[in-house]
């Protein structure tokens, strides 16, 4: 399928963004899976600084037929993925701390390597009460953005959620090894 | 959004959609203010710290205004740029402009590559989930689009609106959808739709490359000249204007009207982009709306109305959805001319036209050719851009059966434009804000909206009478007739008529008394204002006959179209012949009258010469003007076509009016109380051709420019009373809706009988006017390309800029700005050569000692005088300093003049008595003649106190402002 996509990446990602938003949007909006898969094969750093910008300029050579579409994809991917980056940054206090953290930023820019990369070879810890709120509270905010409605919104905050728990409940259970309940399955 | 049937959108490409057009102007816009604005940023040869204070130092009044402005600049050119040289930064190359712009063209295409080559990170929409039922909807899409070649569609995940570009070079297209629109093939498939064939339609339409080269050019010209030149200009002003005050206030109107000049055609720059792009959209929903066989309800959802609405509108590059709804519904309201499209073509074409005559001087001069030229190129970008438009409009509308445009809005906007670009750009204003007599800026107007009116009316009655066949062809060919019409008028106004709102009078008792002067026969006591309006008005004779052209056109081409037989709804010919006899008729008439009054005064038959002989045929021409300008005025009133039906009546009544007077002059004589020119009766054909010959051309062209005014300022009067009685409510149609319709509902029975007459009367009226014209054209022809040829026979040069700038001399200045004039005219050189005169007269006063000593030789202890080789020889040095002398005054006569009448005539007379003085002295050396070199001496002396006098009075005079020199 989306040959940007390596298989291999599947079996070495323990929390792969793409592939817990993708088990979400296959069961909550499944007309969004070709969203999903594109933003997967974009790779997670050019999609992270797609969807920071805050402000969306209209294209001056779009169509500017200005249609309202609600998307729920965006919603999910934002919120696991500032997550996950809380996870993996959740480095030691301090000055040592900091310095390492720099270094760490540092050597990932010159080898070019992502933070989902470093991110996929630690093993996820469980995730706190705390931190599953603090996801649910990030779906509901952004959702107005993305055109979502409330009922909507809180459906999605919950799958988000369950799906983070188990994610991280029993490792190395996501991506492939979760088989989606509805849509289409990710080729290998 | 509804579905509805799809007919009313039928064939809107059977003529061109003039968007082309549209981006051809807008690239010129580009050009031309790049060009200008690069000009500002490499430096203003005249900027306000030195140069300015040449302007000064020639006389330029800083408060004086028109041409009193442009006199001392007209008239002092060769000092001023030598002034300039010396003082100024100089003139710079005239090349760096032309070399910005074309770098800003390859940067711009340097830009529309990568715009082009897409921007962001895409990823194959066969290559994502459902891609496969994905691509082969897409691939239906192109089919039913009629694309030859499919696009690469690709779609960008991270773009969560529901739209979609295109990009890439012309056979390579890309679409990229954004996730929202992925989404909408499932949620929404009729959307869906709606986008993916919007973009479709830009491919087929080829748009995508115009879009990209507008976008470059844009961004290029914002940020790599707009913006520089902003800040530079800006410091400019600022830094200039404290530096030194006295030399700002000379430049500073200038200079300001120069950046709002430049902020003028920004803006123009601007909305002709936004107009271009909102068009191209518009024509892409069309598109899709026809493919998709889904038109959305008239008036749809969104904002879209009102006055604020509007004016928001102008500044966007896509239209709002409610705009998108009625296009998509309606023909009607894609072929509606807006204001905004014929403001600016009105504005542009006189910003572009001016540019080639300032900025683009290098380039005209380089082309060179005839001075008209630029009014040929006008004519055809207003035919080509406003009156493509209006042709559709009006096409469309006789051909659905649709309210006719009137054309008045549309010519009323396109005047405005032409009146906002002359006061902006135009000769009339100059650098001052407004120009002497704006109220002559209405000719403009008339002659936009007498066109737009001309062509809508014209392509109604094309269409109605060809049924829609040969669409183009016949657009084509009333594009090309209106186009001569344009250019004709423009030439007229560019070359004399825009003198008229800058002050410059060309009818007035000064400019004819100067044009008596080339008149033969004496004035006549009694008539000596009669006589003065007739010689003026016969001055600019050649322009006449090219009216007289302009107004046969307009009355011939929709007398062809009535040949055809269907016609309902339009006013018979017969009715439109009748109105033409009956001003035939008045002109007759008051040719009868017009012999009776003449001959009340008749004068003795030797002084019956030129003068008297002009006023009798210049009242035989008003009469054939009023004559037509009757017939227009009467047939204006019949139902349809009305300025048409004014037209063909007036070009009647001039055939019919001419014929009249060409019988009664000719048989001049035979009346015994209309007796003018001869009191014997004879058949004089040579006396009715001398009319024809000598006033044909002003009463004709005289004649059909009134009765198009005429009838135009009519139907605009009827046209707003109808509109305002309308919102009374009382009346629910227009006045002017009666345009042709096909299908016609009411056909005229066919009558061979009528058709015949009706064709053989066409062929006759428009042969008598060909003949008349062609006649008299080989006549005068070889007359027309230089101004002054002797048209008329009678007529005199016509009025010139220059000899207008000798008629009317300088404002007076005040006594403070008289002392900054004389203080920079010291500054500037006049101080420089008054001390080199003073000099050249100390030399002369030692070289009169040194040879003083050798003219008396010691002969027996008695010291007598030398003469001959040996005086020459002794007074060898004396005649070089007074060549000296003669030579610094030359340099002295060849500056300014000071600029103040007393002084002036002071520095003048000392100057001629320096010149006198040393003239004699070199003279009295050559012939050795010592009575007449003491003489010179005397000469020179006196003119050395005059020096005295003169220099103490011009630094009193400059007194303190000196200092701000």
């Amino acid at each position: 399928m989306a040959e940007s996509v390596s298989p291999a990446c599947w079996g070495t990602r323990q929390i792969a963004v793409g592939d817990i938003v993708r088990d979400v949007i296959a069961e909550a909006a499944p007309a969004e899976l070709p969203v999903v898969d594109g933003l997967r094969a974009l790779g997670p750093d050019t999609v992270r600084k797609r969807l920071r910008r805050r402000r969306v300029f209209r294209d001056p050579v779009g169509s500017g037929l200005e249609l309202v579409v609600s998307l729920m994809t965006p919603v999910a991917w934002i919120a696991v993925d500032e997550l996950v980056r809380r996870v993996v940054d959740d480095a030691p206090g301090g000055l040592a701390g900091r310095i390492w953290k720099a270094l760490r930023t540092f050597v990932r820019r010159v080898t070019r390597r992502s933070q989902d990369e470093v991110a996929a070879k630690a093993t996820a810890p469980p995730l706190s009460p705390d931190q599953l709120e603090e996801v649910r509270r990030r779906v509901l905010e952004l959702a107005p953005k993305y055109y979502l409605a409330s009922a909507d919104a809180e459906a999605l905050a919950d799958r988000v959620v369950a799906r983070l728990i188990l994610a991280t409940a029993v490792p190395g259970t996501a991506g492939p090894t979760v088989a989606p309940s509805t849509g289409e399955a990710p080729a290998r | 959004v509804t579905a509805i049937t799809s007919a009313p959108l039928a064939d809107q490409r059977a003529l061109s959609a003039g968007t082309t057009q549209r981006f051809v102007l807008l690239l010129s816009l580009f050009l031309v203010s790049s060009v200008q604005l690069a000009s500002m940023l490499v430096g203003n040869p005249n900027a306000p710290d030195r140069a300015g204070g040449c302007f000064l130092a020639a006389g330029v009044n800083p408060s004086a205004s028109g041409t009193a402005l442009l006199l001392p600049q007209v008239n002092e050119s060769s000092a001023l740029n030598e002034c300039l040289a010396q003082y100024g930064t100089g003139l710079p190359p005239w090349w760096p402009p032309y070399a910005i712009t074309a770098g800003l063209v390859a940067a711009a295409g340097l830009v529309y590559l990568l715009l082009a080559a897409g921007r962001r990170r895409t990823v194959p929409v066969v290559a994502v989930g459902q891609g496969g039922e994905l691509a082969e909807e897409l691939t239906a899409l192109t089919a039913r689009a009629g694309l030859a070649r499919l696009p690469r569609f690709v779609m960008d995940p991270a773009a969560m609106d529901a739209d979609a570009v295109t990009f890439g070079l012309p056979g390579r297209y890309t679409v990229c959808l954004h996730a929202g629109l992925v989404k909408l093939f499932r949620s929404n498939p009729e959307e869906f739709r709606t986008v993916v064939l919007h973009e479709l339609a830009h491919i087929k339409n080829r748009d995508v490359g115009l879009t990209y080269v507008t976008i470059a050019a844009w961004r290029v010209y914002l940020i790599l000249l707009l913006l520089p030149t902003a800040v530079s200009s800006a410091w400019g002003l600022l830094s200039g204007g404290k530096a030194v005050p006295v030399f700002w206030a000379v430049t500073r109107t200038a200079d300001l009207k120069s950046l709002a000049v430049a902020a003028f055609v920004v803006l123009l720059v601007y909305l002709a982009r936004t107009d271009v792009m909102r068009a191209r959209e518009t024509y892409a929903d069309i598109d899709a709306a026809i493919w998709n066989e889904r038109i959305a309800a008239p008036g749809g959802e969104g904002k879209g109305t009102g006055l604020l609405a509007a004016f928001w509108q102008l500044w966007r590059t896509h239209p709002v959805s409610r705009q998108r709804a009625d296009a998509s519904a309606s023909a009607a309201a894609m072929f509606r001319v807006s204001s905004l499209q014929m403001f600016l073509t009105g504005a542009a074409v006189e910003m572009i036209l001016y540019q080639f005559q300032d900025d683009l001087s290098p380039v005209s001069s380089a082309v060179g050719g005839p001075q008209y030229w630029p009014g040929v190129v006008a004519a055809a970008l207003i035919a080509s851009v406003a009156c493509v438009g209006l042709w559709r409009a009006a096409a469309s509308a006789a051909l659905t059966g649709s309210p006719a445009p009137t054309g008045l809005p549309a010519g009323l906007w396109l005047g405005a434009g032409l009146m906002a670009g002359e006061v902006i750009a135009g000769s009339a204003a100059n650098i001052e804000w407004l120009p002497d007599a704006p109220v002559f800026l209405l000719v403009l107007l008339l002659f936009a909206t007498v066109a737009m009116v001309w062509t809508a009316q014209f392509a109604g009655l094309c269409v109605a009478a060809r049924h829609g066949r040969g669409s183009r062809l016949v657009m084509a060919a009333g594009l090309a007739v209106i186009w001569a019409v344009i250019a004709i008028w423009l030439i007229w106004w560019y070359e004399e008529g825009s003198l008229a709102p800058a002050g410059i009078s060309l009818i007035s008792g000064r400019d004819a008394q100067l044009l008596m002067s080339g008149l033969d026969g004496p004035v006549i006591r009694g008539h000596h204002d009669m006589q003065l309006v007739v010689d003026a008005l016969i001055s600019p004779s050649e322009g006449y006959w090219l009216f007289a052209v302009a107004g046969a056109l307009l009355w011939v081409a929709p007398l062809l179209m009535w040949a055809h037989r269907i016609r309902a709804g339009s006013p018979r010919l017969r009715s439109i012949l009748l109105a033409g006899l009956g001003g035939g008729a008045v002109c007759c008439s008051g040719a009868v009258a017009v012999m009776a009054y003449m001959h009340s005064w008749q004068v003795p038959a030797d002084q019956r010469s030129a003068s008297y002989l002009l006023v009798f045929f210049g009242c035989l021409a008003a009469c054939v003007v009023v004559g037509m300008t009757a017939a227009a005025v009467v047939a204006t009133l019949v139902r349809g076509l009305r300025l048409l039906a004014a037209l063909m009546a007036s070009g009647a009544a001039s055939l019919a009016g001419l014929a009249g007077v060409y019988v009664l002059v000719s048989w001049d004589g035979c009346v015994a109380p209309l007796n003018t020119m001869v009191n014997s009766c004879a058949w004089r054909p040579v006396s009715g051709w001398e009319f024809f010959r000598t006033f044909g051309g002003l009463a004709l062209g005289f004649g059909s420019t009134a009765a198009a005014v005429a009838a135009t300022a009519l139907l605009t009067l009827t046209t707003l009373a109808a509109a305002v009685h309308r919102r009374t409510g009382s009346v629910s149609a227009t006045p002017d809706r009666a345009m042709p319709v096909l299908p016609a509902p009411n056909v005229p029975r066919f009558r061979p009988g009528r058709l015949l007459a009706e064709r053989s009367a066409i062929v006759a009226l428009t042969g008598m006017i060909v003949m008349m014209l062609a006649v008299t054209f080989s006549m005068t022809g070889a007359d027309l390309g230089s101004p002054g040829g002797e048209g008329s026979g009678t007529a005199t040069d016509s009025l010139t800029v220059n000899q207008a700038t000798q008629l009317y001399p300088a404002a007076s200045a005040s006594p403070k700005e008289t002392g900054e004039m004389i203080a920079a005219w010291l500054k500037y050189g006049g101080a420089h050569l008054a001390i080199a005169l003073f000099n050249a007269n100390v030399k002369l006063g030692d070289a009169m000692s040194q040879s003083a000593a050798k003219v008396f030789r010691d002969a027996n202890g008695q010291y007598s005088l030398v003469t001959g080789a040996q005086f020459r020889t002794a007074e060898a040095p004396t005649a070089s300093a007074c060549i000296a002398i003669t030579q610094e005054v030359r340099r002295a006569e060849a500056y300014f003049p000071v600029p103040s009448t007393s002084l002036q005539r002071q520095w003048q007379s000392m100057l001629t008595g320096l010149m006198i003085g040393a003239q004699r002295c070199v003279r009295a050396v050559s012939t050795a003649s010592l009575p007449q070199l003491l003489a010179s001496f005397d000469d020179l002396n006196h003119a050395s106190e005059a020096w005295g006098r003169v220099t103490n009075q011009l630094t009193s005079a400059a007194g303190r402002f000196c200092k701000a020199c």
